[in-house]
């Protein structure tokens, strides 16, 4: 299962970055094998709807599920339509955010 | 003759300085409301709504059922306002600016276009102008095509726009092609902050534009310096009078609840238009 993180910078320092739209680096965690993967939000840059883009494209990256610090209505309406779950998280770090994920204890965000 | 008032900052001033320029110019000036997320100077310019037209943009409706899941119209959405995850699109109205281009560039024919409403223009028969007011529907993000809709409205030679606060896209949909801004600040960093933006704003586009200080004080030198500085003519100083919040918080204009202020509009009209006719 592919669990996208959105981190600060180019991610190597594991700093959550608590936009989604307009995050710096997307980490791609499998959950079967522990692999992490980099990759740099093509949409950051976006003149407008950066968070609907980088919804379409984490779905293109195989996301099932999506942990970020918050989500705006329309990328989570999107997303929810794709099947994609959301996690609200208020962690510093990938390695706390993760381990959150694991204990169950994230919020689910669900759209209005 | 068009005359935009400006500011930037909210709060500064703008209505109060339009619907007093307005009421001493007369009735042949149309004042149009393009502060359309929050009209107000209907409440100083009052008399019965004679017109009311609806606004509306043209964005794409889909037919599923022809629908191929070809992506083209979602390639070409700038404004990302179409997305796909591999089915036929999803769309999201805020973001659409209308340009149609979707429609042309669907092979199979899935797109139509629908009317959305986002506001109404009203003209309002006031005692002492016309006053044209845009409406923007609530939950509608963009007020560029409501203010648009109001400026083309506006019917006759002699026209002020008040327009909304900020310096982004609503404030120059609304100066745009006016002759002459008129930038009403206030003594304090803040309005000189965002006097300063405005003033940015203004020369990029090329304007010719003057500043009116409101609620000054007699030792006031913020914006003067910066004026100076910057050589921009300062057209009038409206002072620090409680008896003007007071009027303002009746809902009367300045001009006729405190008529010894006439002269002040009278000479910050003129000044205006000296500078239009120039």
């Amino acid at each position: 299962m592919k669990i996208v993180f959105t981190l600060q910078g180019d991610g190597r320092d594991g700093l959550v970055d608590r936009r989604f739209g307009r995050a710096d680096t997307f980490l791609i965690y499998n959950s079967e094998t522990d692999e992490r993967q980099l990759v740099a939000n093509a949409a950051v840059d976006a003149a407008m709807g950066a968070g609907l883009k980088a919804a379409e494209n984490i779905v293109a990256l195989g996301a099932v599920a999506l942990v970020t610090g918050e989500c705006g209505v329309k990328a989570l309406h999107a997303l929810h339509r794709a099947g994609v779950k959301v996690y609200s998280t208020d962690s510093a770090t990938f390695e706390d955010a993760l381990e959150e994920l694991r204990q169950g204890s994230l919020r689910e965000a669900q759209p209005a | 003759m068009r005359i935009a008032i400006a500011s930037g900052k909210g709060g500064t001033g703008k209505t109060s300085v339009a619907v007093n320029l307005a009421a001493t110019a007369g009735r042949s000036v149309t004042l149009v409301d393009c502060d359309v997320e929050e009209p107000n100077a209907h409440i100083f310019l009052k008399g019965d709504v004679v017109a009311t037209e609806t606004v509306s943009m043209r964005v794409p409706a889909i037919d599923e059922s022809r629908c191929t899941g070809c992506r083209a119209c979602v390639e070409f959405c700038a404004s990302n306002a179409l997305i796909s995850f591999g089915g036929p699109p999803l769309f999201f109205a805020d973001l659409c600016h209308g340009c149609g281009g979707c429609r042309l560039v669907c092979r199979a024919r899935a797109i139509s276009e629908i009317a959305r409403p986002l506001g109404e223009v009203r003209r309002i028969d006031a005692a002492q102008c016309t006053l044209v007011e845009g409406r923007l529907e609530v939950g509608v993000s963009s007020p560029v095509p409501v203010i648009k809709a109001a400026k083309a409205a506006a019917k006759g030679d002699f026209v002020i726009y008040d327009a909304p606060p900020g310096t982004s896209c609503p404030l120059v949909a609304t100066v745009r092609g006016a002759d002459y801004v008129l930038l009403v600040t206030e003594p304090t960093p803040f309005g000189l902050s965002d006097l300063r933006l405005t003033v940015e704003v203004l020369r990029q586009m090329g304007m010719d534009f003057g500043v009116v200080i409101n609620r000054t004080v007699r030792s006031e030198s913020l914006i003067h310096d910066y004026c100076h500085h910057e050589a921009i003519d300062i057209l009038g100083e409206i002072p620090d009078d409680r008896r003007i919040a007071e009027a303002y918080a009746a809902g009367r204009l300045i001009v006729e609840a405190l008529p010894g202020y006439r002269p002040l509009f009278r000479s910050i009209l003129e000044a205006c238009l000296e500078r239009v006719t120039a």
